[in-house]
């Protein structure tokens, strides 16, 4: 359980270092421990949610020459809760009722002819079958007796009928439209067999790269460059709503979609697609370089990360929706089955892969009876196992449920119940919050919210709470940041005035040697003149003080650590438990240090003055915004909350901003450059800097290779000889 | 000159010389090695066959006594076994009375007309797999002698050269098969690996009515009349006594491979009709297993189930190939090698013929419970009249990521739990048997640290008040608990190239974890001196006892140069180290139920409920606690408080004649969040004080009087309905149903239980 957590940061370590030798995680795997995980990948232990109280391992005792499934695709669960399992393997459909009696066998009768590896079904309420005889690519509508009613076979469109019909999932909705999964899309079909229109395809958004590429490419280029297409559907199932509810694979808006009747998705989403123009740059660094680490820290349904802890992209082979809108989907590679409640939180993730009731070697179907029962169908071990609620998550969809349809009074009593055997539960502690703010109580809320870290509520609650705090205190506050801003005001004179004393010090004597804190001071005056105080040290590069540097890299990194420590919730990009000292030091420190020995190596092939002394000074004064900036935001940051995020993000990205100038100017004036030239040699070191990385990143590999190497030899002797 | 030219090719001279080192050590190696493996393998010539395997053959009474008559079949090798209460006769394979024999192929044939098969491997060609071998086919020198009481039969498998001789017996128990090592015989390149003992004995089909049972956790049950509610392709069970026999460090100690492959009793079970019978390994039990194959598990229509005997140690080791590029799973295979020495272990399984009303897994675990009693392996430890024990399990102390350093939060302190007993005892609950976890400084974390206590949790005045607490409340049981398993690195305090465990190969028996701590096993003497270090740290607290987490759990070799161990030595080493815990007037709690901790255990906890839940498992039955019943107090893993329903965990209590069982904290469980415990999601004393207490109530007021008092029945009346009687003749119905039952004219409610005490 832990290893998991820790999956993010070994990840992006191991990104950064490229971490050659194989990582065992001893984690001693606890079976089938239920858990939810919530933003992060992270996997929080729940009691038990479902128990298995049957199987279906073949037919029972009716009389037919097989008694057992073979790669048996789908299953179906009537209103009567009538079972309809479809044993693709043997060319048949079984009826069974809900006390898994086989009532009757179809094999297609002589008007419809034999069925050829169906894949689908759909029954209506009056017990009319849909079923997709996929072999014989085309959907039957079959009585209730299985006998023939009619056949719908590819329709006539110009955008179905240059493509194979290999109809697998279906459904049908009440208003008599069959829904056909289709590739990217769901293709409709009326009553009559007519195309009606292709459903629900993700709107791909705008691609950067192919726009470039498609401006300079010659026609005959332009067609060959694939057309990009949105990700394939995997399965369907309609809901009381009316709604449609899907798996894809499509990865940026999220693999679970709700679709209304115009083919919108309106469940929760990773991100609204389509919207904006998309950077080439970053997209390629999420979506190839990082993916594993953008997975483990930001919402997605199911898991990306097996139970090993391996990177993985979920396949939902199925997908439930009982009466109250609770959506369960099953995974096929790592047998998991998720279930979330209408707005998308996670309620319980059960099952995994093995021998033992409960789990599976491939699930292939999922469906749901009155009862809230689960039917999941295993593929390969050709059985049914069912699943029945315990007190405990039925408890849970009766509160979020109550949430949902505005009953908060009676969703937050449910909620205590659900905390008097959980006291962890995430989506409880949430939904008190949630009560808490709609009763105005929200210092509670506030309080509630922290505990299990829901930063949306909590900003939420903070934002009414210090609006309310403000309102009764006004006096006292406006005093108090009246006298703040005096202070602030008397600090910041007093630093202009001592630093640019200390700055005129330092040029007057160019026999005295810097002090520490003349330096300390001197890094301010950077910040406010950083061409004259660049042309200081360029005047009086004898005396800098290279205690300073190192000083300044140590303030920054205390400074960064403090600011884990310090900064409000809802902003914290880290929580103080996962940051780890080495890889903060890293992050802040690579760019600054890395570019003294790459900005020497450029300047002194071209004309440059400078010398490493010189460098290593400036290269430091260039985190004195990152100083400043952030010593403030980190206090100020405990009166913002995660609505004021972009302002925050403002001085963020101003001290970067500083940090950059600081170097170009030091570049510039130092070496006595010209603008253009500087440009051209700020290219250069940065070029020069991934080199620098690379070859590290390779030593660091090469070396562990060889150590690997070495020990592997060593472990074959030992294998072979010994 | 000389001089220079030395000092500018240093670099490629010192090179060049670690080379030549490398390929000189190599190849001495290598010759060294081939000497040995040649010096073994000279010219061997297979010796003529004595074994005509067409003879019938006819069985001729070998030795008889009071209880039971030997038969033997000369032409064969094969055995049988007659009741001589009943005159039921056990055959020791199959013949075409038990199955059709025509049926089957040549290969089937052979192996259902076996008394034993072997698995072997060649030392030449260690990767290569060899099918096993059959007694009846492949055995072609038989030679018999006869023995008192009994018949030593030695099957000689010329064509690789391996001889096993096994003694049938009888004695006041029923049949004895024997193994003695030093007559097993391997003379060429081949080396025996397992052998398969009596894999028919009793074999039924499926028209029998009857069962297997096997301790598969708690105990389990395959029903031959189920055969048709299995999936289709249903594999053999396979179970290790008490640990894998992988040595590596993930099979021995993971969980989720704990539960799936060990047994903590080393028996098996099988009912055939009116007869029964109770296979139990009473010697060497240690590196040996068992299979059970249900009824279209294989090719054939037949139920059976059979020991395993690990005559030699296997041990897989990763190797990584350098030349894979995908990733670290792609890099690397598993090698399987042999340990070039047999384990010297004699074996000796009892089996125990037993009929009528015995002629049931009730039965069985009553007459193994007699035998351990008998032979001393288990004694009462109940004194007479006590009052019903609720269990707790305290965890005083978690240890929390910070950035810079990892800091240890109390979560109950010593006062709290006194203040915690005082509150339940103020309540009417004044018997308790508490463990108390993570109360070591730096929590656990500092693995393998077994002393001092943390600073936070009070110190070790507060560690004598417990002390004083505990002698001045009878019925207060208190354990501190500790281990001397496992170890890691970011504990320290241990060497790792002294004091922990090696695979045969002179590999430590390790794993390292994402943060990059490494595992490891402590060797058995060093556990035994670490435990006898701590008791004299708390030789001042004798009422306070101790609890010792793996040892009911994990047993294992160690090929440790300074301490050798074979796995048997190894259970042996932990009875000597309860026991030593005993002397020294320390109660002493052992978590999990492997056979060997009964002989000095005052409470067992985290004992198994229920079975894996394999696909040919039945019915989960209480065997393991039907045998523990009256004489050691037990809980099972399942804490009340962990449930996702009370009242279904507490008939599962009264189904097991477990204890009931709280894991709590005096601090709130929401400190467990994102910790190494968060699968304790709920925990906080105050709010569990309540429920507690209820249920507490209820099992002493209905059941106190069958506590101490021996399980002598178990029955499953219906789908999720049990009938469980006690040796006073009280009868307990449990419904775990959602509707309400009658059982054998008692009505029980939804989801509850009714006692009928004996003659109501």
């Amino acid at each position: 359980m832990k290893s998991l957590k820790r999956i993010g940061a070994g990840l992006l370590a191991g990104l950064v270092l490229v971490m050659p030798v194989s990582m065992n995680a001893y984690a001693t795997s606890t079976g089938t421990q239920n858990y939810v995980t919530g933003d992060d990948s992270y996997r929080m232990p729940i009691p038990q949610c479902y128990n298995v109280v049957d199987t279906i391992n073949n037919i029972g005792s009716y009389e037919d020459e097989d008694r057992y499934f073979k790669n048996p695709q789908d299953i179906f669960v009537d209103s009567y809760d009538n079972i309809y399992i479809v044993d693709t393997g043997n060319d048949r459909v079984i009826k069974m009722n809900s006390s898994m009696e086989t009532l009757a066998i179809f094999y297609g009768d002589e008007e419809s002819g034999k069925f050829n590896d169906p894949e689908g079904i759909f029954v209506e309420d009056d017990g009319d079958m849909y079923l997709a005889d996929t072999g014989n690519k085309r959907i039957l509508h079959l009585s209730p007796e299985g006998k023939f009613v009619e056949q719908f076979n590819n329709p006539d469109s110009e955008l179905t009928s240059g493509a194979a019909f290999n109809p697998s999932k279906l459904v049908v909705s009440p208003t008599g439209y069959m829904y056909v999964i289709r590739g990217e899309n769901i293709m409709a079909i009326d009553g009559s067999g007519g195309f009606s229109g292709l459903y629900g395809q993700t709107d791909i958004g705008y691609d950067l790269t192919e726009m470039i590429l498609r401006m300079v490419a010659s026609e005959e280029q332009k067609r060959s460059i694939a057309k990009r297409t949105a990700s394939s559907y995997i399965n369907l199932t309609m809901g009381k709503d009316g709604m449609i509810y899907a798996t894809s694979m499509e990865r940026e808006e999220g693999e679970i979609k709700k679709l209304n009747s115009i083919g919108t998705n309106v469940y929760r989403k990773y991100k609204t697609v389509g919207n904006s123009i998309s950077n080439p740059i970053t997209d390629f660094i999420e979506n190839k370089l990082l993916k594993s680490v953008v997975a483990s820290n930001s919402f997605k349904f199911g898991e990306y990360f097996d139970d090993d802890g391996m990177y993985m992209e979920p396949i939902f082979r199925d997908i439930a929706v009982d009466d109250d809108g609770i959506v369960t989907v099953i995974e096929e590679q790592n047998g998991k089955v998720y279930q979330y409640d209408q707005e998308g939180n996670m309620l319980v993730a059960f099952g995994g892969l093995g021998e033992s009731a409960g789990t599976f070697t491939r699930p292939a179907a999922i469906d749901v009876d009155s009862k809230g029962n689960l039917y999941i169908l295993d593929r390969i071990n050709a059985n049914v196992q069912i699943f029945e609620p315990t007190e405990f998550i039925l408890l849970v969809h009766q509160a979020t449920t109550r949430y949902g349809e505005g009953d908060y009074a009676n969703s937050f009593v449910l909620w205590q119940q659900v905390l008097d055997i959980d006291e962890n539960y995430d989506l409880a502690h949430v939904g008190i919050a949630k009560t808490y703010y709609k009763q105005g109580e929200f210092k509670l809320s506030m309080d509630e919210s922290k505990l299990v870290g829901n930063r949306d509520v909590y900003t939420q609650a903070f934002d009414e709470y210090s609006y309310v705090v403000l309102r009764r205190h006004f006096v006292l506050i406006l005093f108090l940041a009246l006298a703040i801003i005096v202070g602030l005001y008397l600090l910041v004179t007093w630093l202009i005035r001592t630093s640019k004393k200390a700055y005129w010090n330092f040029l007057s004597n160019k026999t005295k040697k810097m002090g520490i804190i003349q330096g300390l001071k001197y890094a301010f005056h950077t910040i406010l003149h950083p061409i004259d105080a660049m042309e200081g040290i360029r005047y009086n590069k004898a005396n800098i003080n290279m205690a300073v540097p190192f000083l300044l890299f140590l303030i920054a990194y205390v400074v960064r650590i403090a600011y884990i420590y310090i900064v409000h919730f809802p902003l914290a990009s880290i929580e103080v438990a996962d940051a780890n000292l080495v890889f903060e030091a890293v992050k802040l420190l690579i760019v600054p240090i890395s570019w003294i020995p790459a900005s020497f190596a450029a300047t002194s092939i071209s004309d440059g003055e400078t010398k490493f002394p010189e460098i290593t000074f400036t290269s430091a004064l260039s985190l004195a915004p990152y100083i400043v900036i952030n010593l403030p935001l980190m206090f100020l940051s405990n009166i913002w909350s995660k609505s004021q995020q972009s302002w925050y993000g403002v001085f963020s990205v101003l001290a970067y901003i500083g940090m950059f100038l600081i170097l170009f100017i030091a570049m510039m004036v130092l070496n006595n450059y010209t603008l253009k030239k500087t440009i051209g040699m700020m290219i250069v070191s940065a070029g020069m800097m991934l080199v620098i990385w690379l070859v590290l990143g390779l030593v660091y590999v090469l070396t562990g290779r060889m150590i690997q190497f070495v020990f592997t030899i060593l472990n074959e002797f030992k294998l072979n000889f010994l | 000159m000389v001089k220079n030219f030395i000092k500018e090719r240093i670099g490629s001279i010192i090179l060049l010389v670690i080379v030549a080192a490398m390929v000189i050590w190599g190849y001495v190696s290598i010759k060294n090695a081939q000497k040995n493996v040649v010096a073994s393998s000279e010219v061997y010539v297979e010796p003529e066959g004595n074994v005509d395997f067409e003879a019938a053959g006819e069985y001729v009474s070998v030795a008889k006594n009071d209880i039971v008559e030997l038969f033997y079949n000369e032409a064969k090798g094969a055995i049988q076994v007659k009741n001589l209460k009943n005159g039921y006769v056990w055959k020791g394979i199959v013949d075409d009375e038990v199955y059709d024999l025509e049926s089957v192929n040549a290969r089937w044939t052979a192996y259902l007309t076996s008394s034993i098969s072997i698995s072997y491997s060649n030392l030449e060609k260690r990767d290569t797999v060899y099918s096993p071998m059959y007694s009846a086919r492949d055995a072609n020198i038989l030679n018999t002698e006869y023995i008192a009481d009994g018949v030593a039969v030695t099957y000689g498998f010329g064509s690789v050269g391996i001889y096993v001789t096994v003694e049938y017996a009888i004695d006041d128990q029923g049949l004895v098969v024997r193994i003695p090592m030093d007559k097993v015989r391997e003379d060429t390149v081949y080396l025996l690996n397992t052998v398969e003992v009596l894999p028919f004995l009793g074999a039924s089909g499926d028209e029998i009515d009857g069962y297997m049972v096997y301790p598969d956790g708690s105990g389990a049950v395959t029903l031959f009349a189920n055969v048709n509610e299995r999936p289709s392709g249903v594999k053999a069970g396979m179970f290790r006594i008490y640990s894998d026999k992988n040595m590596d460090f993930l099979s021995l100690m993971d969980e989720e491979n704990q539960r799936r492959y060990t047994a903590s009793l080393p028996v098996i079970g099988l009912k055939r009709n009116d007869n029964a019978i109770l296979g139990a390994i009473t010697l060497g039990a240690e590196s040996a297993g068992m299979a059970v194959y249900p009824s279209g598990s294989s090719n054939i229509r037949l139920n059976h189930i059979g020991f395993e005997v690990y005559t030699r140690n296997l041990f897989n080791v990763n190797v990584s190939t350098v030349s894979g590029t995908g990733g670290a799973a792609a890099n690397s295979a598993v090698v399987q090698r042999a340990d070039l020495n047999l384990i010297m272990q004699d074996r000796e399984i009892h089996y125990f013929l037993l009929d009528g009303e015995d002629a049931n897994y009730s039965g069985m675990a009553r007459r193994y419970r007699e035998y351990l009693l008998e032979t001393g392996q288990i004694y009462d430890v109940i004194p007479d009249g006590e009052q019903m024990p609720l269990a707790l399990e305290l965890l005083m102390g978690i240890t929390k990521d910070g950035m810079v350093f990892d800091e240890y939060v109390k979560m109950t302190s010593f006062d709290d739990v006194i203040d915690i007993l005082e509150k339940l005892r103020a309540r009417g609950v004044t018997s308790t048997q508490t463990v108390l976890t993570d109360w070591i400084k730096g929590g656990l974390k500092s693995i393998p640290d077994y002393w001092p206590p943390a600073s936070q949790l009070g110190g070790s005045g507060a560690l004598q008040d417990l002390d004083d607490y505990v002698s001045a409340n009878p019925g207060t049981y208190i354990y501190l608990e500790n281990q001397f398993t496992e170890a890691s690195t970011t504990g320290g305090g241990f060497s790792t190239v002294d004091d922990v465990a090696y695979n045969g190969l002179d590999i430590t028996v390790s794993v390292e974890n994402f943060d990059g701590d490494e595992y490891f096993l402590l060797n058995p003497q060093v556990s035994y001196d670490r435990n006898e270090d701590f008791l004299g740290k708390i030789d001042s607290h004798t009422n306070l006892g101790v609890g010792y987490y793996y040892l009911g759990r994990v047993a294992y070799p160690d090929y440790n140069e300074n301490h050798p161990f074979t796995k048997t030595e190894m259970a042996n080493k932990i009875k000597e180290l309860l026991a030593l815990t005993r002397s020294q007037q320390h109660q002493v709690a052992v978590s999990g139920a492997n056979q060997y901790v009964y002989e000095s255990a005052n409470y067992l906890y985290q004992t198994r409920e229920g079975s894996y839940g394999l696909s040919i498992t039945d019915n989960s039955i209480p065997f393991v606690q039907m045998v523990l019943s009256g004489l050691i107090p037990y809980s099972t893993e399942n804490a009340g408080n962990l449930s996702y329903d009370l009242q279904t965990q507490k008939l599962k209590w009264i189904e097991y004649g477990a204890l009931p069982y709280f894991q709590l904290t005096q601090e709130s469980a929401l400190n467990f969040r994102e910790s190494d415990y968060d699968s304790i999601f709920s925990s906080t004393y105050d709010e569990w004080e309540e429920r507690v207490v209820n249920v507490y109530d209820d099992m002493v007021q209905n059941l106190q009087d069958v506590y101490g008092h021996q399980m002598v029945g178990h029955d499953v009346l219906g789908k999720n309905l049990v009938r469980v009687e006690y040796d006073n003749g009280t009868v307990i119905y449990i419904n775990y149903n959602s509707s309400e039952r009658t059982a054998e004219g008692h009505t029980v409610d939804a989801n509850s239980y009714v006692v009928v005490r004996g003659g109501e």
